[in-house]
């Protein structure tokens, strides 16, 4: 099962080198906690799936492809491996211009992706011939300026006939919504319309998220951008990382795991959760949380304020799991979730104490539509990961994720409606309707994502 | 890297750019005077190449000395041009003189005699050709050229008329690549009687041409010069000031906001800005290109290093290049640039504090950039630069339509101009009501309501 991962942009590359080296380090891990030839089973698949090995020196060579307008992010990348021993990138593997791309979508998309498409698909080329079977392309990239969201949604256009039969995915990286780039909004709202038409699934990461789950959580007094980011590739490795299969639990790569993750063509968008993040000092102290009151953790992140539906006050990713029954509140619900996948990775899980599905199934929380044997699925590897003995995923395609998209809509509205800024995209060639078309497009994924399972609720 | 090309025009300008170059080659550890510490030098080589050229393709790391420079024979990415040669020529002499292509100078004799239609028409058309052939060996030498940076006074004749002549040229010969100008206003008490003409007159060209301009007054700059003599730890400056020309002080002060301001395209960060990410974020409608830029810490270069001052607040009113407060006015856009020791961290703290005392737009709430860059200014820990555009602008405006308004009523030494072949009376009008009509916009949007009409209805 080999991936191949497109990174665009600042952003897209700086996730995707920290991907990498998490990945890296996991396969490395000192104390997997299985058998070695069950660990090896787990490095041969991971490394199949992410990397080349090279036979004589053993160093592993990520399968990417490295985008960006602006040479400055992949050359410090190149400086950054030349001290790692474990993987590295291959040079021949980057298409890069400079200049950057203005933060502009259009300049990106109109200008910029054409000039690079031809070398993207040479390197993208280079790196699929090497792997027996391709399963998909992966691609990364922050929506808030112009290289990622751009180019990044030209490339993946104009890509997608040429791997029009392999999972086709892609993470966005959400802005800060404080303000981070002036035009993110537009930039946004251009991009994920864009990617809305190719990619069979989206997973959404939202930089203020990240940022409290470092500082409520992980107790961080500052964050940086590589706390983020390694973050972010906690949350993909944690979920896309070798699977098991047991009695229980099904073996599940990454691109089945997109399949069933979006089943939809409306329903497209999903999220990573992840538990427990410990902070280091206090890391001796866990391992008393039993899978059972995990998952049920898990479980709770689908609750949501049914008084203000868009209300984050009530984030339980932010919460560190316990073990005393978290009291109900009868405002709440469980947001209709179109697919959920668990992964739980760690020791001792077993289905005779514990089924995840008597959680996950039923009550309101799917559509009527949605089979409830395909909305909810569970998958285990007992290789510890991360060096905790438990951890656990939910990818989840559910309701929620109108809030985020339905900001970004209203922001880009609103400017929109003063015709701000919009003088610099119409001089690369967009035109007002290119932008009325993105917003008829967003508002359909915001209304049928707030609207799932309506009429349909049930109080728990 | 990003590189950039200096176009330093008149007097003002060059003396501008007699300040800037030992400063950027100390941000490389080169120093004119003295050895400089090692600190961060070396590890970003590449860097160097944005404000310089070499004929080899050698990293910046292997000059310490400007002899290595002259050995090598690496160039200033720098055009000079001034219509009397006394600044250029003592350039000729300096210290420095190996570092300016012989080639990309380009003088005259006697000046443009403190009037704006001598310097853009008279030698403007004059010159046209000379001009654009001189940039264009400056960007033959170029790989990834990202934009011009213009330095001049908008007060006298040459840098007011030439240097806005000059942006013109640029827009039309090289539209691809952006044109920043630093651009000095007089600050009223000089004794150029015609500067309320060549203000009027060139800042009607800048509008219209210039990607951004990042104006300072002089003003504003002899007042953070004080603040910052009756501090001790500019004892070392103050010896300076006595010791050289008066400007010099204020003109690094104006160095120091361009370096920062460049810092994002020429060094690495964690969050990039770079330049033709400016007009994107900052310019929401044609024209509307003047952004107030406050620096913290204000202080000149110098060896000592400051502690990291979490509390600094670049937008505070006296921290403005320009007798501007922008948090008064309604916030269009505001660009948050740090470099060096700075967190994510203390960036959206600095984020959430900037929205809390400003008033932005009701259509962009959010309207802010930001950006780190790792490398930090010569001399400091950490430094930030704010760009704001805010509609406070407008009185900056109205100041220079006043002035300009005092003199025309009684249509004094108007004749000076009439001589100009080429200039034509209308010139004052329409660059009169531009100005007008740049207050009216400001005005409008200061008054915009949060009507916003009904999203899209979709089935
Ligand atoms: N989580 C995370 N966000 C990032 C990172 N780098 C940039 N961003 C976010 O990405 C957005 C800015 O987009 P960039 O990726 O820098 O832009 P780009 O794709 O390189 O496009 P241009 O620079 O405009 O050409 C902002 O929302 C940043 O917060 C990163 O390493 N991690
Ligand atoms: N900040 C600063 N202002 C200066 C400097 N030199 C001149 N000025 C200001 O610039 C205005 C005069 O313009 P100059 O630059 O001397 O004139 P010029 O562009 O050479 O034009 P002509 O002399 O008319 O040919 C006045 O307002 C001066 O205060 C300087 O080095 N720094
Ligand atoms: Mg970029
Ligand atoms: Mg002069």
């Amino acid at each position: 099962m080999a991936l191949t991962t497109l990174q665009f942009g600042q952003c897209g590359n700086q996730v995707g080198h920290e991907l990498f080296s998490t990945l890296a380090k996991d396969i490395h891990s000192p104390k997997p906690g299985v058998s070695a030839r069950d660990n090896e089973l787990y490095i041969q698949n991971s490394v199949n799936q992410w990397f080349e090995e090279d036979v004589d020196s053993k160093k592993l060579f990520a399968r990417a492809v490295l985008v960006d307008t602006e040479n400055k992010v992949v050359q410090e990348s190149f400086k950054k491996q030349s001290s790692n021993r474990q993987w590295a990138y291959n040079e021949r593997t980057c298409a890069v211009r400079s200049g950057g791309a203005g933060n502009n979508w259009a300049l990106g998309y109109q200008r910029k992706g054409p000039e690079l498409l031809e070398s993207v698909s040479e390197a993208l080329r280079f790196q699929n011939e090497k792997v027996d079977r391709l399963s998909g392309i992966f691609s990364i990239m922050s929506s808030a300026g112009g290289t990622g969201s751009g180019v990044g949604s030209y490339i993946m256009e104009n890509i997608r006939d040429e791997y029009s039969k392999k999972a086709f995915f892609n993470a966005v990286v959400l802005p800060f919504e404080a303000g981070e780039v002036v035009t993110q909004s537009y930039n946004t709202l251009l991009s994920l319309a864009k990617i809305l038409s190719v990619s069979d699934a989206t997973l959404l990461l939202q930089n203020d998220h990240l940022h409290s789950m470092l500082s409520s959580l992980l107790n961080f007094k500052t964050v940086g951008i590589g706390d983020l980011n390694s973050l972010i590739a906690l949350k993909m490795a944690g979920s896309f990382q070798p699977l098991q299969e047991t009695p229980f639990s099904m073996k599940l790569n990454m691109s089945d795991i997109i399949a069933r993750i979006a089943p939809h063509p409306a329903f497209k968008y999903f999220c990573i959760k992840s538990s427990p993040h410990v902070p280091k000092e206090s890391r001796r102290f866990d391992g008393g949380c039993q899978w059972s009151v995990l998952a049920k953790h898990m479980r709770q992140m689908l609750r949501t304020n049914i008084l203000s539906s868009d209300s984050v006050s009530l984030d339980w990713e932010l919460k560190q799991p316990s073990s005393v029954p978290p009291s109900v509140h009868s405002t709440t619900q469980f947001s209709c979730s179109v697919a959920n996948h668990l992964v739980t990775r760690g020791l001792a899980f077993s289905n005779n104490q514990y089924r995840p599905e008597e959680d996950f199934v039923g009550r309101g929380m799917h559509p009527r539509w949605a089979p409830e044997n395909a909305a909810f699925t569970h998958s285990h590897q007992t290789r510890r990961f991360n060096d905790q003995d438990k951890f656990a995923f939910l990818v989840s395609n559910n309701s929620q994720l109108h809030v985020p998209l339905n900001t970004v809509v209203d922001k880009a509205w609103k400017m929109f409606t003063h015709k701000a800024y919009m003088y610099q995209y119409l001089r690369f060639g967009l035109m007002e309707e290119d932008f009325v078309d993105a917003f008829v497009k967003l508002e359909s994924v915001v209304k049928a994502y707030k609207e799932l399972g309506k009429n349909q609720m049930s109080y728990i | 890297m990003s590189e950039f090309i200096t176009v330093q025009v008149g007097q003002c300008g060059n003396q501008i750019g007699s300040a800037f170059w030992p400063l950027a080659l100390q941000e490389h550890g080169i120093s004119a005077s003295k050895p400089v510490a090692q600190q961060q030098r070396s590890r970003y080589n590449d860097a160097f190449h944005s404000f310089f050229s070499s004929p080899h393709d050698v990293s910046g790391a292997s000059y310490k000395t400007i002899s290595d420079l002259e050995s090598a024979k690496v160039k200033a990415r720098a055009v000079l041009i001034d219509m009397e040669d006394s600044v250029v020529a003592r350039f000729r002499k300096g210290p420095l003189r190996k570092l300016f292509d012989e080639t990309l100078l380009l003088t005259n004799y006697p000046g443009s005699g403190n009037n704006w239609a001598e310097g853009h028409h008279a030698h403007g058309s004059e010159y046209a050709s000379r001009i654009v052939e001189t940039v264009r060996r400056a960007v033959e030498r170029c790989d990834h050229l990202h934009g011009f940076l213009l330095m001049f006074s908008v007060g006298g004749g040459t840098g007011s008329g030439l240097g806005t002549a000059t942006v013109k040229l640029l827009h039309d010969y090289f539209p691809d690549v952006d044109r920043f100008v630093t651009c000095v206003y007089p600050s009223g008490h000089e004794d150029v009687v015609t500067a309320p003409y060549n203000v009027l007159l060139a800042t009607n060209i800048l509008l219209e041409y210039a990607t951004c301009v990042l104006p300072a007054d002089n003003k504003s700059l002899l007042d953070i010069c004080a603040y910052l003599q009756n501090r001790k730890e500019s004892i070392e400056s103050a010896k300076v000031v006595a010791a050289s020309n008066p400007y010099e002080d204020m003109n690094s002060v104006v160095v120091n906001m361009l370096l920062n301001f460049t810092s994002g395209s020429r060094f690495p960060g964690s969050l990039n800005v770079d330049m033709s990410e400016l007009s994107t974020n900052m310019v929401p409608f044609p024209k509307l290109n003047f952004l107030s830029c406050g620096l913290a810490p204000l202080g000149f270069s110098s060896t000592h290093i400051l502690p990291v001052a979490k509390q600094v607040e670049p937008w505070a009113r006296d921290h403005q290049l320009l007798k501007v407060d922008p948090l008064a006015g309604t916030l269009l856009g505001a660009t948050l640039l740090s470099r060096g020791n700075v967190t994510l961290s203390d960036l959206r703290y600095n984020v959430s504090r900037l929205q809390n005392r400003g008033k932005f737009i009701p259509w962009n709430q959010d309207a802010i950039k930001v950006g780190l860059c790792n490398v930090a200014p010569a001399g400091h820990p950490a430094a930030h630069l704010s760009l704001i555009n805010s509609t406070s602008m407008s009185g900056f405006f109205s100041h220079i339509g006043g002035q300009f308004d005092r003199l025309y009523r009684r249509k004094a030494h108007i004749h000076h101009y009439l001589q100009v072949e080429s200039f034509s009376p209308e010139e004052f009008i329409t660059s009169r009501q531009s100005i007008y009509d740049t207050i009216g916009h400001y005005q409008q949007l200061g008054e915009t309501q949060n009507a916003v009409l009904d999203r899209l209805n979709v089935v």
